[in-house]
């Protein structure tokens, strides 16, 4: 291949062949498809995942929740409920599909709790690949795992076994990203020593969460570092509305004061919320080459004969 | 064959394991905030420049192959399109050079890059096509090229281990050259076409236009269109592959009127009326390329490049590329995937 270059004006002046819009096109036909996405959120009961869920997509996601005793619990295996819910944000549709796992951790004996989570992960990646393999192949749809969200409690000292072995069990099947919840039960030092152990006890364990990719020349280098460093994300959720200053924000209302969700000195949800919308591409291709590409390379040698 | 018993297996499986999850149905967005400005903003738009970043970044590749007569002006159409010496001007055949038995197929590939996006062109060339004097069938080592980069496409995907990027050489699009005879197609444009838009996308130019009146060439272009609808060759775009209303319009536009593109190449650049502009200089005048009233040039260049790129590869691999697939899908009671050692074994299945 030989290899000519040209540093070309924008303009219809000589020179200009009008490849480079290209991404233009590309970026029509994305728009008019649509992007689907599907987000996992994993952690005990109690520990505000829908709360932030609804947060996070500014929706009600859970309009009607039961929520059930103890003694109800008992009895209750690990659920897998997913949700679909289509967002429209300057022209770009997003068909956004949250899937919830209640009853995980509730059990007494915890042990089996996530092996349902794990087949679900793998039974979309099996539909998955019947319908790469198969002869109709135009309408595919992608209902893969592409990010989980591991909601570690604020309560304790650390990861805890359950935590451990979930996310040994899963970092080779999915995105994970550790999330510290309810984080205003902590003060902020306590935050940052809880972060720290468990960041140790991830790397102790030989655990790989989410790596966020490097930050392209013309990213912000700063903020990607600020936001890989606060990672586990500490976050908050409120589906209510107070009013502080005038405006009417997302917060709990404290005898002692106002936590405000979107306020990034209280707490790493705007961070959170930032990753996911500016990484959405990056871990679907992440989903793609790495996870899915495992599962199908041993699926294949599994029973390629 | 392997499809066949593991599907049935998996799916009991499935069935067994995990209970359906309950899906709830899609719930329209209803934000909560009594101000949805306020509140209102995620950020999800901002998938798209993540794509573009992405696009951006990894390049994209594009092959166009180039048939017809020699003399045609194909190479300097295509370095025309491309503003570059990105195919070699042949000066016909001397004496010591002997015309090709057969129609060869010669691939040359560039690396352009404009505005930040990196294009690896590669330029399909087909010298002999037409030239002998028994053109019986001379389609067929093209046919055959074209189908040989969809089965390198397949071999790779149905790999056990596979790339990344799986390397693109299939054919996006082929220009197919018309001679500007001004009385009809010649049968082998015909013969030519009918075989092969069924593997590939065709668009037909008119080449040396300026060898044509404005009278003659709306006359030859309509009975060149029409001998075309006759004979139900469906060119680039095709109809049946409209995906919506608003691609309809478009491309029934370009369907019905400016197709085939009457067209001049030139590599050559002069000056009128203070600007530098490709043209070829006769003594009654200068033909400019890219004026519109001279030749349907930049509408061909727009067409292809600038509107219909990403249009072109993609019905490429969502439509030939999945007819061929199915086809040998079908014919060999399913593909087996391939490793390095079974490679061997499976050749002569493939």
């Amino acid at each position: 291949f030989t290899q000519l270059c040209f540093s070309c004006q924008f303009s219809d002046s000589a020179g200009y062949v009008g490849f480079a819009n290209l991404p233009n096109q590309v970026h029509r036909k994305s728009v008019k498809k649509g992007f689907e996405f599907t987000l996992m959120v994993v952690g005990e009961s109690g520990l505000g995942k829908s709360t932030l869920i609804n947060s996070l997509f500014l929706t009600d996601l859970y309009p009607e929740r039961y929520i059930p005793g103890a003694a109800e619990k008992i009895e209750r295996t690990v659920q897998i409920e997913a949700s679909t819910v289509e967002i429209e944000e300057r022209g770009v549709k997003l068909r956004l599909t949250v899937v919830d796992t209640p009853g995980y951790g509730d059990a007494i004996n915890s042990q089996d709790c996530f092996k349902t989570i794990i087949q679900y992960i793998d039974n979309q990646f099996e539909r998955y690949l019947h319908d790469e393999s198969g002869l109709n192949r135009r309408h595919i749809i992608d209902n893969r795992v592409h990010c989980c969200f591991y909601f570690i409690s604020p309560f304790g000292h650390g990861l805890k076994p359950l935590d451990v072995e979930f996310m040994k069990a899963l970092h080779g099947k999915v995105n994970i990203v550790p999330v510290i919840a309810k984080a205003d039960t902590l003060t902020l030092k306590e935050r940052e020593r809880l972060k720290r152990r468990v960041l140790d006890e991830i790397s102790e364990h030989g655990i790989r969460i989410y790596q966020l990719p490097d930050a392209d020349s013309d990213e912000d280098e700063e903020f990607k570092e600020q936001t890989r460093a606060s990672i586990p994300f500490a976050v908050i959720g409120s589906n209510q509305l107070i009013e502080v200053k005038g405006k009417k924000i997302r917060g709990r209302l404290y005898p002692w004061g106002v936590v405000e969700v979107e306020n990034p000195e209280h707490n790493d949800f705007l961070k959170l919320r930032t990753m996911l919308v500016t990484h959405m591409q990056d871990l679907q291709e992440v989903t793609q080459d790495l996870h899915y590409e495992n599962f199908r390379s041993e699926r294949l040698k599994r029973t390629g004969k | 064959p392997c499809a066949g018993p593991v599907e049935s297996k998996n799916e009991a499986a499935m069935s067994e394991l995990v209970p359906e999850p309950r899906q709830k149905p899609a719930v329209p967005m209803k934000p909560m905030g009594i101000n949805a400005n306020l509140l209102g903003y995620i950020g999800i738009d901002t998938i798209i420049e993540q794509m573009r970043k992405k696009t951006m970044k990894t390049g994209f590749d594009f092959n166009i192959m180039v048939v017809g007569q020699s003399g045609l002006g194909k190479s300097t159409l295509v370095n025309t399109l491309f503003k570059s010496q990105v195919s070699r001007k042949s000066s016909g055949w001397n004496r010591e050079e002997k015309i090709p038995k057969t129609v060869e197929i010669k691939a040359i590939g560039h690396v352009i890059e404009e505005g930040g996006v990196k294009m690896k062109l590669t330029v399909i060339d087909t010298p002999g096509f037409g030239d002998q004097i028994n053109n019986e069938n001379c389609w067929e080592p093209i046919e055959k090229y074209i189908n040989e980069q969809y089965e390198k496409f397949l071999k790779e995907e149905v790999n056990i281990a596979r790339k990344k990027r799986i390397p693109d050489t299939r054919v996006h699009c082929c220009l197919y050259f018309i001679s500007p005879t001004g009385h009809s197609l010649r049968p082998l444009d015909l013969e030519f076409m009918k075989h092969l838009s069924k593997v590939v996308n065709i668009i037909p130019v008119i080449a040396k236009a300026d060898t044509m009146t404005l009278e003659e060439k709306t006359e030859f272009k309509q009975r060149v269109r029409k001998e075309l609808e006759v004979n139900g060759i469906e060119f680039y775009p095709q109809k049946e592959f409209d995906e919506d209303l608003e691609d309809k319009t478009e491309n029934d536009k370009i369907r019905q009127d400016s197709m085939p593109f009457a067209v001049v190449g030139s590599d050559k650049e002069y000056q009128v009326n203070g600007k530098r502009v490709l043209g070829r200089k006769t003594p009654w005048g200068i033909i400019e390329v890219e004026n519109l009233t001279h030749c349907e040039f930049a509408l061909l260049r727009d067409f292809v490049i600038r509107t219909h790129l990403q249009d072109l590869k993609e019905v490429t691999h969502n439509i030939h590329y999945e007819t061929y697939r199915a086809k040998r899908l079908n014919d060999n009671g399913g593909l087996p995937p391939m490793t390095a050692e079974t490679e061997e074994s499976h050749e002569s299945n493939l």
